[in-house]
């Protein structure tokens, strides 16, 4: 027999600890349920209750009819489940996901992007805008696939794709450098819960008002991040429409003339400075960006040679060639320089005082006895080339940037670029015969389509008003309108430029079909020099090295209604490549059939 | 008929009305965790009337065959246990269970019912003269599915055969001096055994003392039933409306953590009861145990209850943080079918022993 007493004494010591053991458990159960409650169910809250974005609809952006440029299209996303996910678990969902899902490395790789960049969220897009036919095979396997779930969605869709793809632009995911822009802006509240971002064009200059501001919806959620029930919402405040001033069938027209081309055109009107046509070629298709632009097709985008991401109006840079020249004639009017009265002889050459240089004439024998007027109709380089040095190199920089030259248009339009107007004042050593340069529009002066509308239009309305894209009815015209320009000199350059479309002028050829009476003036931009004993022979020049062709034109003549700039890079001759276009569309313009046109 | 009455008349009817509670709160919890009927409840139904009818067959059956052989019994389970390490199969990476189709047989389970058995078998042959050796032989005897069970990896029932072993030897008068002695001289070992610890069972020691370090990996289990437990409160979230459970961030709902499910229920005072009905219910069934009347019988029902009550503790503990998470079961209330028929075989065969006052007379 055991000694009983022993084993009595340490089963109750044991019992005893057992004991001791329910006390502790008491006493921690007491702690976590009765004095830090509070924190745990705040916990507990926090693990089910997710406040999710209720996104709002992007606006619209529509033509000055309300022909429609960019709506949301509804389309399904598969989108992984990633809460409480391991990166581990995530690629095995992703790779079961393979198997049963045509999943492009594209996709994974934007996947894995987004989760690992982006703005935290529950779910992650794997696959974008998917067929029916690729519905129907997920729909058949979800049950395998129990972290994946279709998820309905408004995509942004271009209808008319490349007509407008510079001047609308596109959405594509957010980023890196647009989550710094959106941190620094603090707009993070605005993006809560966003995937895309204006990149280009209208959708990034209006970008906060398209967005709109997303709502909240606070769900109850279980552990997988499904929402069960909503709990509380708030609205989202949906994105503002924005009506473009462009015409759609002159846009589209626009296209049409520029087809197999390369340039732009930019029409506006000229009191209001509103945007009628903005166009571009060659373009590209805004739709393949929506949501993240394959590598192949961002690649044969971006090297193909004539630049069709390129947006010419705003960034293309030329020599004005000369076009420059009515408002060479502006400032020589301006400034005092000579009048209607001033005559020269044009021998067809120009010869700096000593200096062996010479000058070319395009007419070879030149235009014989003109005066400014006369010098604008037909184009004489002899009569600018004197007339660039009688005014100086200070005044013409003076007046040229005074209208806009060398600087933003200030059209709505994120990243317009400057251009290149040759500056006096900071460059040493400024030669004569760079002015001589200047004053033809050749030399270092770059500009864009969008300057040469901009120009005409300061030059034609006498007021400052810039090219805009917004339709905003709302801005009072005349405090925009500050005269400036002594108004017979106007007129003096417009009798000029009038004369350009009649018999004798430049772009005489057009002269008794010119029903809407345009006027303007054509250049022929240089893209590299030649040496002074070479002629200019079209079909012995590679075709990228051929001159620009221009116009800037406006109509009718006798009361300027709209303004015109046409841009055919290495088109040749203005008045063949560029000015018919040009015609072309203001003849469309005034036409009946495309009533759009006005108000 | 007279059977039933006999049992009736002749068991302790606390012991039997308390396992009838804990199956109903088992089957609660169940349809609770896994928010509605589930093949869970079903099956957990038909193992406690599975478990109700052995714990009524053990009780008026005669167990001395069972008794004389113990060893053979002891080598069975040893040999089960072995069998799990190439057949068995492996659930959260840990091979612990041998399939039989209807049920896993947690083979650990048979080691338990096996070798408090063998313990009270070996102290009864040698009553007359309790040597060291005897008191070695125990320790061996138990050290080997200690060890088996530890490299399953099972830490939690391992840990409760060890303190089986440590207990009987306490028990039956060993030198509480020499044990203290054996506790210095493992404190000194410890480093030495930790590394001999898996890598996850040493993040599960580590995540006791701060789970919040890492809520995602290990320490997610732990946060979230100590979330479930304190967001309770005083009087619980109420039936069914338990958020942890029902919105699935409380993982193992029905199994290991199916305390914190009853926790975040019921509150602090159902817990106060819960408890109450597990110490009301071990107390009876300890001082049944001290009660008997043969060395055997006490120290293989002793050990039963001990079992049971470390058990106990030991998942309690880890749902509230005291212990690491171990994946020991709540007794009779978490959802398992082979350590929920071990228990009932437990209270059967400690009915048979208070019956039986001589089962080895001869």
């Amino acid at each position: 027999m055991l000694n009983k007493y022993l084993f009595n004494r340490r089963a109750y010591f044991i019992f005893i600890l057992i004991s001791f053991f329910f006390l502790l458990i008491c006493i921690r159960l007491f702690f976590l349920q009765i004095i830090y409650q509070d924190i745990y169910e705040e916990k507990a809250n926090n693990n089910s209750i997710k406040v999710l974005p209720d996104i709002a609809s992007r606006g619209l952006i529509l033509d000055r009819n309300g022909e429609i440029l960019a709506t949301n299209k509804l389309s399904f996303n598969l989108e992984i489940n990633t809460h409480n996910k391991s990166y581990k678990q995530i690629l095995e969902i992703v790779s079961n996901a393979k198997r049963y899902i045509n999943i492009s490395e594209e996709d994974e790789k934007n996947f894995f992007k987004s989760y690992s960049q982006g703005i935290k969220r529950l779910s992650y897009p794997i696959k974008f805008n998917i067929s029916e036919q690729e519905m129907s095979e997920f729909l058949a396997n979800q049950f395998i696939l129990s972290d994946i779930f279709l998820v309905e969605k408004f995509n942004r869709f271009y209808p008319f794709a490349e007509q407008f793809a510079h001047l609308i632009g596109y959405i594509n995911r957010i980023n890196n450098d647009d989550i710094t822009f959106i941190t620094q802006n603090a707009l993070s509240q605005k993006y809560f819960g966003s995937t895309h971002i204006g990149k280009k064009g209208i959708e990034n200059f209006y970008e906060l008002q398209l967005s709109g501001q997303p709502g909240q919806k606070e769900v109850m959620v279980n552990s997988f991040g499904f929402a069960l029930r909503t709990i509380k919402t708030k609205a989202p405040l949906q994105g503002e429409n924005i009506s473009l001033t462009i015409s759609l069938p002159l846009q589209l027209k626009a296209n049409e003339l520029l087809q197999n081309k390369k340039g732009a055109v930019i029409m506006s009107e000229i009191q209001t400075g509103e945007v009628l046509v903005y166009a571009s070629q060659p373009s590209f298709n805004p739709n393949l960006f929506v949501n993240g632009i394959d590598q192949s097709n961002w690649n044969l985008l971006n090297n193909a040679d004539d630049k069709p991401m390129l947006d010419r109006v705003i960034n293309g840079l030329y020599p004005p060639g000369s076009t420059i020249k009515p408002f060479i004639a502006l400032s020589a009017l301006e400034n005092h320089i000579v009048d209607t009265e001033y005559y020269i002889n044009d021998p067809g050459f120009f010869q700096l005082k000593n200096s062996k240089k010479i000058f070319k004439d395009w007419k070879k024998g030149g235009h014989g006895h003109v005066n400014i007027i006369d010098a604008i109709a037909v184009s004489c380089d002899t009569f600018f080339y004197d007339l660039g040095l009688k005014i100086g190199i200070e005044n013409i920089f003076k007046t040229l940037s005074s209208i806009g030259f060398g600087s933003n248009t200030n059209i709505d339009m994120p990243h317009e670029k400057k251009g290149n107007l040759p500056n006096p004042f900071l460059k040493k050593n400024w030669k004569l015969y760079e002015t001589v340069n200047t004053s033809i529009g050749q030399g270092d002066s770059l500009i864009t389509p969008a300057q040469l509308v901009n120009a005409l239009n300061q030059l034609l309305s006498n007021g400052n008003i810039s090219p805009q894209l917004h339709l905003n009815k709302n801005i009072p015209l005349s405090q925009n309108i500050k005269k400036q320009f002594v108004p017979e000199n106007l007129q003096i350059i417009m009798q000029g430029m009038e004369r350009v479309t009649k018999a004798g002028g430049t772009f005489g050829s057009i002269n008794g079909r010119n029903k809407y009476n345009l006027a303007g003036k054509t250049g022929t931009a240089q893209v590299f020099s030649l040496k002074s004993n070479e002629e200019y022979n079209e079909n012995l020049i590679p075709e990228n090295k051929r001159d620009h062709a221009l116009f800037i034109g406006y109509a009718p003549a006798e009361n300027p209604k709209i303004s015109i700039a046409v841009v055919i890079e290495n088109g040749g001759h203005g008045s063949s490549a560029a000015a018919p276009i040009a015609k072309n569309l203001v003849d469309s313009y005034f036409e009946g059939d495309l009533n759009y046109a006005t108000h | 008929m007279q059977l039933i009455k006999y049992f009736y008349k002749n068991t302790d009817r606390n012991i039997t009305r308390s396992i009838i509670c804990f199956s109903l709160i088992s089957l609660m919890l169940i349809f609770a965790s896994e928010n509605g009927f589930s093949p869970f409840f079903f099956k957990q139904l038909i193992f406690i009337f599975l478990g109700f009818v052995i714990y009524f067959l053990l009780t008026i059956i005669n167990i001395r065959l069972i008794i004389k052989h113990a060893y053979f019994c002891y080598v069975v389970a040893i040999v089960f246990l072995l069998l799990t390490i190439p057949l068995g199969i492996s659930i959260n990476g840990s091979k612990r269970w041998i399939d039989f189709g209807f049920l896993h047989l947690q083979t650990s389970e048979l080691i338990k019912l096996c070798l408090p058995i063998l313990l009270a078998k070996i102290y009864e042959s040698h009553k007359k003269n309790i040597t060291n050796k005897i008191h070695l032989i125990t320790f061996s005897v138990t050290l080997i599915p200690f060890t088996i069970i530890l490299k399953q990896p099972d830490l939690g029932t391992s840990l409760i055969i060890l303190s089986i072993g440590l207990l009987v030897i306490i028990f039956t008068g060993y030198k509480i001096k020499n044990l203290i002695y054996a506790f210095i001289g493992f404190v000194f070992l410890s480093p030495f055994l930790w590394n001999h610890l898996k890598e996850y069972q040493k993040n599960r020691i580590l995540n006791l003392f701060n789970p919040d370090e890492n809520s995602l990996t290990a320490g997610y289990h732990a946060i979230q039933a100590k979330i479930a437990v304190g967001s309770g409160g005083l009087t619980g979230k109420g039936f069914l409306q338990g958020t942890q459970t029902s919105l699935d961030f409380l993982p193992e709902t029905h199994t290991d953590f199916i305390f914190a499910v009853y926790a975040e229920q019921f509150g602090f005072i159902g817990i106060l009861l819960l408890l109450s009905l597990y110490y009301f219910f071990i107390f009876k069934a300890f001082k049944l145990s001290i009660a008997m009347h043969s060395d055997f019988n006490r120290i293989l029902s002793l050990s039963y209850v001990m079992i049971f009550s470390i058990g106990l503790i030991i998942n309690i503990g880890m749902v509230i943080g005291i212990f690491p998470i171990v994946g020991v079961p709540l007794p009779f209330i978490s959802y398992g079918g082979s350590a929920l028929l071990t228990n009932f075989i437990f209270f059967g065969l400690i009915n048979n022993l208070n019956l039986n006052k001589t089962l080895i007379a001869d």
